[in-house]
């Protein structure tokens, strides 16, 4: 036997009598339980508190770059286009004859401009009065390109 | 569908339509109708359709109207629906005139009192653009015509813009032109579509479609001297189906005679 051996064979001769004086207490177990249930607790708290926040974070941020896209690309005015194109197009020498994609956007406009004043006797809200605009302003310009390009064509 | 029957069906709907407008409207005159007070002077114009008889006496967009053949149109104050009554009592007053019986407007303008005169006319758009059969055959001996994506399109047809990404195999140029001359004969485009969308009808993801790859091919034949106007036909009940791009087609919707030299 060696020198090792012999050790152990010592302590594992004291150890009943170190046992029974070093006893833990008989809560001990339930009370490292709890601090562990209490401490998991809290570590979970925690992590639900940062994904949360990060959350939040998230949609603040996709708020804000929304507002901010908004507000980088301000609205057209189509009603202050279309009459401003309409202006122009007054401008220009009356056609003798229209062509003929002039005429076709003249009917088209004539169409829409029903459809517009309908739209403003049944009061309807600015939201389905702005596409309107657009197509008119869309419209004057096509015609507004055309009637230009005969007048040149005439020059 | 017989191109001369589809044709006559399309100038009647331009005709039911135009009948279909207030009296107003007909005239060729957009009136802010929407409130008492944005009609406390007058009736305030929105603007004139081109061409029209409202356009042809010289009414402006801003100009205020006053009173129309004696009929005074300020501070009428609201109809039971909350909206102009100078609007109704322009529109009885318009609807009350004989077709040969003159027109007498006075309007303010910048401050100024203004009288246009006119005899009154009917001024209902009908489409007069002459159909390209009639002219093509005449002048078989043209050799060219013209594909135009000039977007004047009927939207209540759900007709919307096109962009011609390749004609016969190349890229049409100028850029920015909206038609391009063609010998007369057939063509092979490719053609990707300009819808809004908002007229879609399936919400804002609409926007993620990607029109390129959604681009169709369409063969085109062009007869001599006239003018094919190509559109993007929004096929409404498909119109969430961009996976297959089931959701348009491009289509010829008119051919106008029109010389291409």
């Amino acid at each position: 036997m060696n020198e090792h051996e012999l050790n152990l064979r010592d302590l594992a001769a004291r150890l009943p009598a170190s046992a029974t004086t070093h006893m833990p207490p008989a809560d001990l177990w339930p009370r490292i339980a709890a601090t562990h249930l209490a401490r998991h607790r809290q570590r979970r708290g925690r992590r639900l508190a940062i994904a949360g926040g990060a959350l939040a974070l998230v949609a603040a941020l996709a708020f804000t770059a929304s507002t901010w896209r908004h507000a980088a690309t301000p609205a057209i005015d189509w009603q202050a286009r279309a009459q401003a194109l309409e202006l122009q197009l007054d401008a220009l020498p009356t056609p003798a004859a229209s062509e003929p994609l002039a005429r076709l956007a003249e009917t088209e406009l004539a169409r829409l401009d029903g459809n517009l004043q309908a739209a403003y006797d049944r009061g309807a809200p600015p939201r389905d009065l702005d596409p309107l605009w657009q197509r008119r302003s869309e419209l004057l310009d096509a015609l507004l390109s055309v009637r230009r390009q005969g007048h040149s064509s005439r020059i | 569908m017989n191109p001369r029957i589809a044709l006559a069906s399309i100038l009647l709907l331009c005709s039911a339509a135009a009948s279909a407008a207030s009296p107003s409207a007909a005239l060729g005159l957009l009136v802010d109708s929407t409130s008492a007070q944005a009609a406390h002077d007058g009736l305030r114009v929105l603007g004139t359709t081109p061409g029209s008889v409202a356009d042809q006496l010289g009414l402006r967009p801003g100009d205020v109207l006053v009173d129309v053949n004696g009929v005074s149109l300020a501070n009428l104050g609201a109809d039971p629906g909350g909206r102009a009554l100078a609007a109704a009592t322009l529109n009885s007053s318009l609807a009350g005139l004989a077709p040969a019986a003159p027109l007498r407007l006075r309007v303010l303008r910048n401050g100024v009192m203004l009288a246009m005169n006119s005899p009154q006319r009917t001024a209902a758009a009908v489409d007069s653009v002459v159909p390209a059969e009639a002219v093509a055959d005449a002048s078989a001996s043209g050799s060219c015509g013209r594909i135009s994506t000039f977007d004047v399109a009927p939207r209540n047809q759900h007709l919307y813009g096109a962009t011609i990404l390749l004609l016969d195999g190349v890229t049409p140029g100028p850029s920015g032109t909206p038609s391009f001359r063609v010998s007369a004969g057939t063509h092979k485009l490719l053609v990707a579509e300009k819808i809004p969308t908002r007229e879609m009808g399936v919400g804002p993801y609409a926007s993620l479609r990607s029109r390129r790859d959604n681009s169709k091919e369409l063969t085109v034949t062009v007869k001599p001297n006239t003018t094919a106007l190509l559109a993007a036909r929004l096929n409404t009940e498909k119109a969430a189906d961009f996976a297959h791009g089931a959701y348009w087609d491009p289509v010829i919707w008119r051919e106008i005679a029109e010389n291409c030299r």
